[in-house]
C-alpha cells in the first residue's frame, strides 16, 4: 500500500484509525473477531455448498441439462429475486451475458429486477407480489427459461413469478428442474442453525454450479454423443476426401431435418468444395401451398372454432397474413405439440368444434392416424381434422423428373423411413441409376451416409443402404403404416409449392371418417393462390438455385417477416442459411469463384 | 430483445419438419391410457403407444408424443 493511499484511507475512514494508542489493544481484539467471523462464515458456505451439491446434484445436473438444451434451442432466462436475491439474478444474468470466461458463448438473458420503473410501478399499482410476473407475461415465450431466487422459499413475487412460469410451460409432460431452488431452500429450514445469508450465498453458488455445468455440457445423451465425436467425425470427412477425388457430386438430402443439421453442425464446411449438398423438399411447412394457408384461416376464423395447429404453421403468410394475425384479429388458435393435446382440447371444450390442422411427411401422419383412432373411439363429435400430409416418394420422383436436375444420388429422410420402410425408395436406384442412403441426423450419421453414396458411386451398382440401423426397420413400422391407411388414403393430386400439382402425393381422410374431416364440415373455400413472383422458393426446393441467390433473400424475405415457407421453418433452405450466418460465407465464396450472389 | 426467429411451440426447430425424434426409454406404463413414461434428456413425457409395441425398459423413438418405434436393445 503506497503513502498516499494510506492517508486517503485514513481521511475517509477515520474510525478504522483511532487516534488513541491505548486502543490498540482492542483493535487486535477486533480483529481477531472480525478474522474469525469472516472464516467461520466462509466455511458455512462451503459446508452449504457442500451440502446442497451432496442433496441436489442430480436435480442441479438435471437443471443444468434442460436449460442447456433450452438455450441450445435459443431460449432467454429471465431471472428474478428480492434484495439480495436481486443481486443473485443480476449475476446470474450477466454471466450468461459477459461469461467469466474467455471463448464462451453468450447467453441471452434478462433481469427483471433491473426495470426500477416497471417494478415500482407495478408494485404500487397492482400488488407486490405482482412485480416479476408482468414483466414476465410480457417477456417470456414458450420454451424460454425462468429462474427465481429466494432464501425462504417464500417471496410472494418470486414464487408467482416461477408459477406463472410453469402454467405458460410448453404443453409437454412434467419437466424437472424448474422448483430446485425452492427445494433447495428446504436445506435451511431443516437446519435452523445456518444463517439465511449463507443461504442467499449458497443460492448464489447453486445458480453459478448450473451455469457451469451447461458450460461442461454435463448432459450425456444416449444415442446422440458417440456420433458427435469430432475423431469419428474427421475420419470420415478425410474418407469422403479420399473418395470423392477428382469426382464433383451433387447429393441431395430430402429432409428437412438433414438441412438443418447439416447447418447447425457445419457440415458442408467438413466436405471437399466438389462435394456438394443440394437441398430438398423435405419440410412440409415449405412444400404446403398458400392456398391451403388461405383454407386454414377461413376455418379458424369460423365462429366457435379452436383451430389447434404446430407452431410453425402459424407464422406461414397466406394471401392475406398469417394465422398469428388471425389470432391477433380474435380466432381462437392455439398451439399444439401433439395431437394429442387437439384431442385434449375437445375433450375439455365439448361446446367448441376444434379442428387440427396436420401437416407433415409420412413420419408425422401416423399420429394423426392414431388420434383419429383414439376420437372415434372415445365419439368425439367436436373434433376434427385439416388434413395436409404428404408423402415424399411422388415429390423425389418429381425433383428428379424435373429438368436441370443433375444429381449423383440422395441422402435418404431417417424417420420417414422408421415408419414407410425401404422398400419404396427401390425405385430411385432401379430407375434412376441413383444410390440412396437413409441416414440418421446426427453429424457422424450424415457424413457416414455421404461416404456409403461415394463408395456406391465409386464401386456400383446403386442401391438404397440403411445407415440408420439402430433406428430403421427394412419393412418399416407396420403397425403405424396399418393405422395410416385403415384412416387416411391418397389425394388424386395436391399442390406442392414450387413443385406444382403432383399426382397421389398426398393424403386425406377416408370416407369413414368423414365426421372427423373438417374439409367435409366446413366450407373450405379450396383457394389457390400463385406464389409471390419475387419468392424462388420452388427453384430452393428443387436445388436449383442456393437460398442466398434468390432476389429478396435476407432483404424483403427475412424469418422475420417471410415471403416465402422456405424462409418459415428452421428446417428451410432458407431460414437455416440465415440463422447460421451462412449467406456473407456464401457470398464471400461465390465471389471467389466467380458466381453471381 | 429477444429475436427468435423460429418455431414458436418448440424447441427453436420444429419437430414436424425436422422430423425430430428423440430416443427415451419406458419407465412407467399406463395400459389404460396406452400411454407410458418416457424419460427424454432431463425430462419425463408421457408418450402413446398406439404405434408400436413396446414395455417396461424398452427404448422407444419418441415423435410428436408418440413412440413412432422400440428400439433394439444394443
Amino acid at each position: 500500500m503506497t503513502e498516499s493511499r494510506r492517508d486517503f484511507g485514513r481521511e475517509l475512514y477515520p474510525f478504522l484509525h483511532p487516534t488513541s494508542v491505548a486502543v490498540g489493544g482492542e483493535v487486535a481484539a477486533l480483529l481477531l473477531a472480525v478474522r474469525q467471523s469472516t472464516l467461520a462464515k466462509c466455511s458455512e458456505v462451503v459446508a452449504m455448498r457442500n451440502a446442497l451439491l451432496g442433496e441436489f446434484e442430480d436435480e442441479m445436473i438435471a437443471a443444468a441439462s434442460a436449460m442447456a438444451e433450452r438455450f441450445a434451442a435459443g431460449a432467454t432466462l429471465l431471472a428474478c429475486g428480492n434484495g439480495g436475491s436481486a443481486t443473485d439474478a443480476d449475476d446470474a444474468v450477466a454471466d450468461c451475458l459477459a461469461p467469466p470466461v474467455a471463448g464462451w458463448r453468450a447467453l441471452p438473458a434478462v433481469s427483471l429486477v433491473a426495470e426500477g420503473a416497471t417494478v415500482t410501478a407495478v408494485t404500487n399499482d397492482v400488488g407486490f407480489e405482482h412485480a416479476f410476473t408482468r414483466q414476465l407475461a410480457a417477456l417470456a415465450r414458450p420454451g424460454d427459461i425462468a429462474l427465481g431466487f429466494t432464501t425462504s422459499g417464500s417471496s410472494a413475487n418470486v414464487v408467482a413469478a416461477m408459477e406463472l412460469a410453469r402454467r405458460r410451460r410448453r404443453p409437454r409432460a412434467s419437466r424437472r428442474g424448474g422448483p430446485l431452488f425452492r427445494r433447495a431452500a428446504g436445506v435451511r429450514a431443516a437446519d435452523p442453525g445456518s444463517a439465511r445469508h449463507a443461504l442467499a450465498r449458497v443460492t448464489g453458488a447453486g445458480a453459478g454450479s448450473v451455469v457451469h455445468a451447461r458450460r461442461r455440457g454435463g448432459m450425456s445423451m444416449r444415442f446422440v454423443d458417440e456420433y458427435r465425436e469430432p475423431g469419428g467425425i474427421a475420419k470420415l470427412g478425410a474418407e469422403i476426401e479420399r473418395l470423392a477425388q477428382g469426382r464433383r457430386v451433387k447429393l441431395m438430402e430430402v429432409c428437412g431435418g438433414h438441412t438443418h443439421a447439416i447447418y447447425k453442425h457445419g457440415i458442408q464446411d467438413l466436405l471437399p468444395e466438389h462435394v456438394e449438398l443440394v437441398h430438398g423438399p423435405g419440410c412440409p411447412v415449405c412444400v404446403i401451398p398458400m392456398g391451403r394457408i388461405d383454407d386454414a384461416m377461413a376455418i379458424a376464423r369460423t365462429p366457435g372454432v379452436i383451430f389447434a395447429t404446430y407452431g410453425d404453421m402459424m407464422r406461414v403468410p397466406s394471401s392475406s397474413g398469417s394465422l398469428l394475425d388471425a389470432k391477433a384479429e380474435g380466432a381462437d388458435v392455439r398451439f399444439v405439440y401433439s395431437p394429442l393435446d387437439a384431442l385434449t382440447l375437445a375433450r375439455n371444450n365439448p361446446a367448441r368444434d376444434v379442428v387440427f390442422f396436420a401437416v407433415g411427411f409420412e413420419t408425422t401422419a401416423p399420429s394423426t392416424a392414431a388420434t383419429l383412432l383414439r376420437a372415434r373411439d372415445e365419439g368425439l363429435e367436436n373434433f376434427s381434422v385439416f388434413c395436409n400430409h404428404v408423402t415424399i416418394i411422388p415429390a423425389i420422383k418429381a425433383i428428379i423428373d424435373s429438368p436441370g436436375m443433375a444429381l449423383d444420388g440422395f441422402v435418404g429422410p431417417g424417420h420417414v423411413a422408421t415408419i414407410i420402410g425401404l422398400s419404396p425408395f427401390e425405385f430411385i436406384p432401379r430407375s434412376y441409376g441413383m444410390p440412396l442412403v437413409v441416414a440418421g441426423f446426427e453429424p457422424a450419421d450424415i457424413m457416414q451416409a455421404i461416404v456409403m453414396i461415394l463408395r456406391q458411386l465409386e464401386h456400383g451398382p446403386a442401391a438404397v443402404e440403411n445407415q440408420y440401423a439402430r433406428v430403421v426397420r427394412p419393412e418399416g413400422n407396420r403397425r403405424a403404416l396399418e393405422i395410416m391407411t385403415e384412416t387416411m388414403m391418397l389425394r388424386p393430386f395436391f399442390e406442392w409449392r414450387g413443385l406444382g400439382f403432383i399426382s397421389q402425393s398426398a393424403l386425406g381422410l377416408r370416407p369413414e371418417f368423414a365426421a372427423f374431416d373438417a374439409e367435409v364440415r366446413f366450407p373450405v373455400p379450396n383457394v389457390r393462390v400463385t406464389d409471390p413472383k419475387a419468392c424462388q422458393c420452388g427453384e430452393v426446393l428443387k436445388g436449383v438455385i442456393k437460398p442466398w441467390q434468390c432476389k429478396v433473400f435476407g432483404s424483403a424475405c427475412t424469418p422475420e417477416t417471410p415471403i416465402g415457407s422456405c424462409m418459415v421453418s428452421p428446417e428451410g433452405a432458407c431460414a437455416a442459411y440465415y440463422n447460421y450466418g451462412r449467406y456473407s460465407l456464401m457470398r464471400q465464396g461465390a465471389a471467389v469463384a466467380g458466381v453471381p450472389a | 430483445m429477444i429475436t427468435r426467429a423460429t418455431c414458436d411451440t418448440n424447441d427453436g426447430s420444429c419437430h414436424v419438419c425436422g422430423d425430430v425424434a428423440v430416443a427415451g426409454r419406458i419407465v412407467a406404463v399406463d395400459s389404460v391410457s396406452r400411454t407410458a413414461l418416457v424419460t427424454l434428456g432431463a425430462e419425463q413425457v408421457t408418450v402413446a403407444l398406439d404405434l408400436v409395441d413396446a414395455g417396461l425398459g424398452d427404448d422407444v423413438l419418441v415423435h410428436l408424443g408418440f413412440a413412432i418405434e422400440r428400439l433394439e436393445r444394443a
